[in-house]
Parts: structure tokens; C-alpha cells; sequence
């Protein structure tokens, strides 16, 4: 069956797909071929030709379709070259069934979010509950200022302290602004009646500026009064919990506070 | 006319228990607003949960179809919705805030966490071969998603889970009702099965191996 395609223009951008796995179902559905049953270096010149093709390379759109790419080119290199024996890394059989596999549970969950789509109503509109409790308010009496920026400090002082780690860590890009963590702390309590505590908000791994962002965080926070704070005893465990917390339905889910961070 | 209103009365104390218990509950959905829980109500009007469902259901038979109100079931939570049919004339006098309809790339985001939920992001970010993190913001802020922990790995990565406001808009009364929900896990185990033939421990090629990541 003769495949190759590339005189045809590709009218279709990049935007038209969510990523290199729906580009790649497209054309295998294009061939009227079965994921199960194709050699995907059938479709690999298709899917090369349509990388050329672009006239605008968008880096961050691409970045991801050049891997696949070059992820085909690797399979489809290695069906031409010989067999080494006693080869250490996977086999381009391997390669390809893993991209297969991949390919295959990308199209079920797409087919799904299609009949997703379809359940999707937005035209219901819900009436706010209604205000019939009275609403207590915490106040910061038990708590002092000193006491929320001296376990600020603990913190800090631990960071400082702890060794580099020595383990091979993937590097982020510091997206960890006041606002974000804002929102992350938020999210933590969207919907869900407990109570934190302060050190569950800080991890092992976070460098000085993130410790410091999410405590500037808390105090935005605190100072929109979304959230109050807490502290049974002197130099006890200081607790967060959202402004509507009701004591009474209390979520039972605990949260774990990662060790070391605070004796 | 005020005995037409002292006979009302009479015919409302007197009407049998099932029915008056009806029409309270129905006062008290619309007074609350917000999902109730038949459990909750069971407990706090003293009766068995089974009964507080039956009520209902004969609530929401009554509020279907072209009723201007719906009854809805979501989880275990009980609410009035207006009727979609009357969406547009209402939203032109009354003004409510109008969500929009989420993007594919929003939804593909969401059907994975739907069916796998909980799910980390990079693990979305696997499945559909691009970075996920615009998607999961938006799923986020419209509270379709939640944090519902951490995955015991190096990172700590957070887990998401769907929420019950993913139920309404879904017409939903349960994760279990998506569609093709069992079948469709089914497939998917079947799938990683292979996995474990090529003794694959990961998707991120962490056990050596040329695996691509998108």
C-alpha cells in the first residue's frame, strides 16, 4: 500500500491538534488503519512531512511533536538497521508497542471527554445557599503575631541548614508566585471542611523563596480573611482552616506533615 | 374566604404523613439552596433515610419535564436546578453568571482525571503526550477538580479527584455513571498489561529504555 503522501499540503496547523498522539491517531485513521495492527512507520513519513511542512514553529507547541517524531524515526531506523545482539536498551519493538500502548489509551479517554462533551450542561443555574447560620468568627486571641513569624523563622532556619540534596531532582521553573500559592492553599480547602496545619503547607524540597511565597501567601489570605488561624496552646501547633469552617462537620481526612520539616 | 383558608389548614394537618413530609422537604430545598443530604435530613427530622428518598423521588417526578424547576441527584445530594430548556430567557432578566463550555484540551484533561481519578499531573501529562498544567488550572478555578492528596512518591506530587460541581455539569449522579465506565478501565488495564510482559515499571522510562515521554 503505497503511503507516502507528501506531496499533499497539510491545510491543517498544529493548533488543530492537542498534541502529537492526536496527530498521530488523525493520520493513522486517515490510512484507515487499526493501532493495533499498524507499523507505525507507516505513518511516519505523513506525520515528518506535516512537521516541515509548518510554516511558523511555535517552540513550546512543537517541543512536544518533534519528541514523538523523533521517537517514530527511532523505530523506524532501527526495523532498517541490523540487530545487534545482547542489545541493553529496548528493542524498537518494545519501543513501538510502548507507543502503541500509549496511543491506545490516548484514543479511549479521548473518545471519552467526546461523549463528555455531549453530557456537558451549563445552561442549569442553582440558587446560593441560603444564610441561616450565624456565622462565628475566630479571632486571633490565643494566637500572637510573634508566635506565626517565630515558626516562620523555625522553618527558614531549617532550610538554611539542610545539606544540598544529593538526589537527581527534576528543576522546575519557579512558577511558585504569591498569587499561585494563594491559589494552591485555596484549592486545599475548596469545598472541604478541615483543618490544616501550618507546617503541612511546607515540603522538604522547597527553596527559600517558595517558603517565603507561600507564608506571604497565608498572610494575604488571612488578611482577605479567607481563612483564619488557630493555636490551642502557647507555642502549640498553629491550624488553618477556611473561614466556613464548622467545627461540628468536621472532614475527618487527615493531613500529613512531611518529617523534618519542624521538630 | 377565610373559611376556604381555615379549610386549607385543616386538609394540611390531616393529609397523611408521606405527604406532608413531601412538602416540607420540598420548603426546605428551596430554602437551602445548596445540595442537602438525604442522610442529613434523615437524621435531623428523626426518620429512616430510605423514607427521605422516597420523598424524593416523588419531588422529582413532580419537578421534570417542562417544569420551570428541576430536582436533581448528584452523590447522595439533593437540588433544585432551573430547567435548562428555559436557560436563555431567564439569563436575559436575571443575569446569573454563565459558565462557558470547556475547550477540548480542558475536557480531554477532564475525562482523564474522571476515569482515573486520583491521577497526578504528570500522569496526565503521559497520557496525553503534552503538558497539562493550563488544563488542570482551568479545571481547578472552576472547581471541576480538587487536591485530594499526595502520592506517596519522590515529590510528593498532588493528587486530583473530580468534584461534586463535575456531577452537575455533567448530569451525573455518580462517577460509576460515566460513560462506559467499567469497560472503559477494563480496556485500559488490559492495555498496561503489556507493561509488565516487557517489564516496563514506568512510564518515564525510569528503568532504562528510550521511552518517549510525549
Amino acid at each position: 500500500m503505497n503511503l507516502v503522501r507528501s506531496n499533499i499540503e497539510y491545510k491543517v496547523k498544529l493548533a488543530d491538534f492537542e498534541g502529537p498522539l492526536d496527530l498521530l491517531l488523525h493520520l493513522i485513521r486517515e490510512a484507515k488503519l487499526d493501532i493495533k495492527t499498524i507499523q507505525l512507520s507507516m505513518v511516519t513519513a505523513q506525520y515528518m512531512s506535516f512537521l516541515h511542512g509548518l510554516n511558523d514553529l511555535d517552540l513550546d507547541l512543537a517541543s512536544e511533536f518533534i519528541e514523538v517524531g523523533s521517537t517514530l524515526m527511532e523505530i523506524k531506523s532501527k526495523q532498517i538497521l541490523p540487530k545487534e545482539k545482547n542489545e541493553p536498551v529496548l528493542t524498537e519493538e518494545e519501543i513501538e508497542t510502548r507507543l502503541k500502548a500509549q496511543l491506545e489509551e490516548y484514543k479511549l479517554l479521548k473518545e471519552a471527554s467526546e461523549k463528555l462533551k455531549l453530557a456537558e450542561n451549563v445552561d442549569r443555574f442553582y440558587k446560593p445557599a441560603a444564610q441561616l447560620k450565624v456565622i462565628t468568627k475566630y479571632t486571633m486571641e490565643d494566637l500572637s503575631i510573634e508566635a506565626l513569624v517565630s515558626a516562620f523563622q523555625k522553618i527558614m532556619h531549617k532550610i538554611e541548614q539542610k545539606a544540598a540534596p544529593i538526589k537527581e531532582k527534576q528543576i522546575r521553573m519557579d512558577r511558585f508566585t504569591v498569587a499561585d500559592k494563594m491559589e494552591e492553599i485555596r484549592t486545599r480547602f475548596r469545598n472541604r471542611n478541615l483543618k490544616i496545619p501550618f507546617a503541612a503547607l511546607f515540603e522538604n524540597d522547597f527553596s527559600k523563596s517558595e517558603v517565603i511565597n507561600t507564608f506571604l501567601a497565608l498572610l494575604e489570605l488571612l488578611k482577605n480573611q479567607e481563612i483564619v488561624v488557630a493555636q490551642e496552646q502557647r507555642f502549640g501547633e498553629i491550624t488553618l482552616m477556611s473561614k466556613e469552617f464548622d467545627e461540628a462537620t468536621e472532614s475527618s481526612q487527615t493531613y500529613t506533615i512531611v518529617e523534618g520539616i519542624l521538630d | 374566604m377565610v373559611e376556604q383558608i381555615i379549610e386549607n389548614k385543616a386538609i394540611a394537618d390531616k393529609t397523611s404523613p408521606i405527604e406532608n413530609l413531601v412538602e416540607h422537604i420540598e420548603a426546605i430545598l428551596f430554602l437551602h439552596g445548596d445540595g442537602v443530604e438525604a442522610k442529613d435530613l434523615a437524621s435531623k427530622l428523626e426518620m429512616v433515610e430510605a423514607e427521605i428518598i422516597d420523598a424524593m423521588k416523588i419531588l422529582q417526578r413532580k419537578y421534570s419535564g417542562s417544569c420551570g424547576i428541576h430536582l436533581i441527584k448528584y452523590r447522595n445530594m439533593w437540588q433544585f436546578s432551573t430547567n435548562p430548556i428555559y436557560a436563555n430567557r431567564v439569563a436575559e432578566i436575571l443575569n446569573p453568571i454563565r459558565t462557558k463550555n470547556l475547550t477540548k484540551a480542558a475536557l480531554e484533561t477532564l475525562a482523564i482525571i474522571a476515569y482515573k481519578q486520583p491521577i497526578t499531573r504528570i500522569e496526565i501529562d503521559d497520557i496525553r503526550g503534552v503538558d497539562s498544567a493550563y488544563g488542570v488550572q482551568i479545571l481547578s478555578q472552576n472547581n471541576l477538580i480538587e487536591v485530594v492528596g499526595k502520592k506517596d512518591t519522590v515529590g510528593k506530587p498532588l493528587l486530583y479527584a473530580t468534584t461534586d460541581e463535575f456531577l452537575k455539569r455533567f448530569e451525573l449522579e455518580s462517577i460509576d455513571n460515566l460513560p462506559s465506565y467499567e469497560e472503559l478501565l477494563s480496556k485500559i488495564k488490559i492495555i498496561h498489561q503489556d507493561d509488565e510482559l516487557y517489564g516496563m515499571a514506568n512510564r518515564s522510562g525510569a528503568d532504562g529504555g528510550n521511552l518517549p515521554n510525549a
